[in-house]
Order: structure tokens, then C-alpha cells, then sequence
């Protein structure tokens, strides 16, 4: 006998839902004996009572452990309270932390990464530097075809703030080559536009 | 009729229980606990992860209602072994994905399970064959190329060398043949429809 299956789509059927597939099959088939050490993990925590009377030492721990959730002391319990609700429902970051890290550099980057930011300020003192040139070499020989430039429409100087609205998941280097591009970007535009063929 | 030493041994433990002894308690379910995850839980909801989780629900759900079993001649198991049927029909209730058995499966076997007088072995013996038929019927529907496959290399566990040979397929082939066979096996679960 033959069999051609239905469609290749019928066929699809990802390593995990066929070793799904196959433990339910074999589950069935012959089940496996739960392990001893488990089981008896399983019913000692069943068997436990949450409601039993407290032991003095249990009062006097609770109320610790509610004071350290209420702000006031600390408990060897708390970083795990913390732990817990942060995975299950995680706060957003404040408004005002979230406008400092938005607004310069993350404090990280600046401690660990020096040599972005002195490669940084060497990319900006020599793009400074080019538009002096430019600018001199423009003033001593100014092309005879090229009109006047309009100065309204150069770029002008102006904070790379707008370059990091957007969440500071960056790295130091990315945000230095983004600030390298712009100015570059610009320099040719203002070059264009005084060379007169923009 | 008189009762076996064992089952008298076991009813001092459940009189024990029901008076509020969690040691009597933990020793009845030590006894009975894991034949209720192999032969109940673990056919009927397909993965241990599933059938330990419902074992906890299990044993909860036996301690807040331990107080209202009353004994039966055949002893305590066919009173856990409803329970664990509830528990698993409510896992398979909330399931999304197909599995084996479907939600209508184990209400049928609630139905008698709330009558059945057997003793613990006969229903342990009842449960295993009952989720090897269901295996079987469902392999059943499909090629029975691919249903050798599953059987050789999923059920049986044999080598995949050996089970190719015993196809008569090259390795390689039948690696395929079996991954055609679990697609036509969720395939057939899809569509649903159980025998009964």
C-alpha cells in the first residue's frame, strides 16, 4: 500500500511538539513509576499545614518580614519577596530615572568605556576643525561660479539630544558612530551648499 | 465477609485520618500515591510535569475532603482514584493543545468510576489497559507504516538501526517516516472522535 501524505503542511511538526507527542504516547503506553525521592517531596509538602498554630519564633520572624515589606527594617526574606514580584509583574522604570538615562549617556558607559568618549571628543575637535578649514579655504578662494550661499539653509550647530529620544539600549560606540555620521552628514551638506552644487 | 489483614490495617489508618492524624493520612497516600500518578494521571494527561502537578491538586483535594469518605469493603483506593480522575479531568479541561485523551474520556470513566466495588489492583490493571486501548486505537487510524513506526521506536524504544530494519527502510528513510507518523497521529487527534 501507498501513502501520500495530504499536504506538506499537514507534515509540519516542530521537535517539541512531537517529543510532546511521543512522552503522551508513551505515558499511555507503559507509564513510568514516579520517582520515590519526588513523591515523597510531592506529599510532604501536601501533608504540610499552612494553617497550624504558630511557634513564637514564627511570630516573631512574621512580623519582621511584615515590617521589611512595609519599608521599615530588613528581613533575609525580602530580596526574594522583591525577586518574586519582580519576575511576575515587573514595575516600569520611573519617569524621572527614565528621563535621566534619556537625556545623557548612561552613567555605565561613561565609567567603562573612557576610550569611546575620548575618541568621541577627537571626532568632534577635528569635524570643528574641517569646517574651519573649509570655511578659510572658501573665504581665500571662493569659487567664481558659485553664488552666495544662504546661510538659513547650512546646518547649524545643535545638541545631539534628538539623536536619543528612543530607548537607551544603545552601546557607547553605536551612539559615537551615530554622532560621527550626522556631523559628517552635515559637513558635506554645508560643503555642497557653499561649493554651490546642492 | 471478612476483611484481609491489610484491608483492616488500612481502615485503622483511615479511622486514624479522619480524626485529624496526618501521619496516618500520609501513610494511606504513601501507599496509594503512586499507583494514582502511573495509572491514573500520568496515561491520561501525558507528561510527568502534568501528572506530578496533579498529584499535588490530588493529595489537596483528598486532605480537605478526607472526612467524607466512608469506608467501602474494597478499601480507600476507588475513593482516591475518583478524586484524581476529577483532578485530571480538570487538567484536561484547561488544556489547549490535543493530547490522548480528551475531556469527554474521563467523564465517561467518572460515570462508573463513583460506582466501581473493584480493589485497587483491579483497577490498576483496568486503568492500564484502558490507556493502552486508546494508544491502540488511536494508531488505529492512521497508515499502518507510520503506526509501526511509532510503535517500534516511541512505545517500544527500540533503536532507530533496528526499527528501520524491521521496516526494511534505510536509516534515514525511516527517520522520516516517523516524523510523518507523529504529524499524521496530531493530525488524527485534531480531528478527534473517539471509539468508544
Amino acid at each position: 500500500m501507498t501513502h501520500t501524505p495530504d499536504s506538506d503542511a499537514d507534515l509540519a511538526l516542530d521537535a517539541s511538539e512531537e517529543q510532546r507527542l511521543s512522552e503522551a504516547l508513551q505515558s499511555a503506553w507503559s507509564p513510568r513509576s514516579i520517582d520515590p525521592a519526588r513523591h515523597e517531596r510531592l506529599l510532604n509538602a501536601a501533608l504540610e499545614d499552612p494553617f497550624a498554630p504558630a511557634s513564637p519564633e514564627e511570630l516573631l520572624e512574621s512580623e519582621r518580614f511584615r515590617q521589611a515589606l512595609e519599608g521599615q527594617g530588613e528581613h533575609a526574606d525580602l530580596a526574594l519577596a522583591r525577586a518574586l514580584a519582580s519576575a511576575h509583574a515587573p514595575a516600569p522604570v520611573p519617569e524621572a530615572a527614565w528621563l535621566r538615562a534619556s537625556r545623557s549617556p548612561d552613567a555605565t558607559a561613561k565609567r567603562s568605556n573612557v576610550r569611546f568618549v575620548q575618541f568621541g571628543a577627537l571626532g568632534a575637535a577635528l569635524s570643528a576643525a574641517a569646517a574651519v578649514l573649509l570655511l578659510l579655504s572658501h573665504q581665500s578662494a571662493p569659487l567664481a561660479s558659485a553664488p552666495a550661499p544662504d546661510l538659513a539653509t547650512l546646518a547649524q550647530s545643535r545638541s545631539t539630544v534628538a539623536l536619543f529620544q528612543e530607548a537607551p539600549v544603545a552601546s557607547a560606540s553605536s551612539r559615537i558612530d551615530r554622532i560621527a555620521s550626522a556631523r559628517s552628514r552635515e559637513l558635506r551638506d554645508n560643503q555642497y551648499a557653499l561649493w554651490g552644487v546642492r | 465477609m471478612d476483611e484481609s489483614a491489610e484491608l483492616q490495617a488500612e481502615r485503622a489508618l483511615v479511622e486514624r485520618a479522619q480524626r485529624g492524624d496526618r501521619d496516618a493520612l500520609g501513610a494511606i497516600l504513601r501507599q496509594h500515591g503512586p499507583r494514582l500518578y502511573r495509572t491514573v494521571l500520568l496515561p491520561r494527561l501525558g507528561s510527568s510535569a502534568a501528572a506530578e502537578d496533579a498529584l499535588s491538586r490530588t493529595y489537596v483535594k483528598v486532605l480537605e475532603r478526607f472526612e467524607q469518605f466512608t469506608w467501602q469493603s474494597v478499601g480507600v483506593y476507588p475513593w482516591l482514584r475518583v478524586v484524581a480522575l476529577h483532578v485530571a479531568l480538570d487538567f484536561l479541561r484547561a488544556r489547549k493543545r490535543e493530547l490522548l485523551f480528551e475531556p469527554a474520556d474521563v467523564e465517561r470513566e467518572l460515570d462508573g468510576a463513583e460506582r466501581d466495588t473493584r480493589e485497587a489492583e483491579a483497577l490498576e490493571r483496568h486503568d492500564l489497559a484502558f490507556a493502552k486501548r486508546r494508544v491502540s486505537e488511536l494508531l488505529g487510524r492512521i497508515n499502518p507504516r507510520y503506526a509501526d513506526a511509532i510503535r517500534l521506536r516511541v512505545l517500544e524504544e527500540r533503536p532507530r538501526e533496528e526499527a528501520a530494519l524491521t521496516l526494511g527502510v534505510s536509516v534515514a528513510t525511516f527517520d522520516v517516516v516517523l516524523h510523518r507518523a507523529m504529524a499524521a497521529l496530531r493530525k488524527a487527534l485534531a480531528e478527534g472522535g473517539t471509539e468508544p
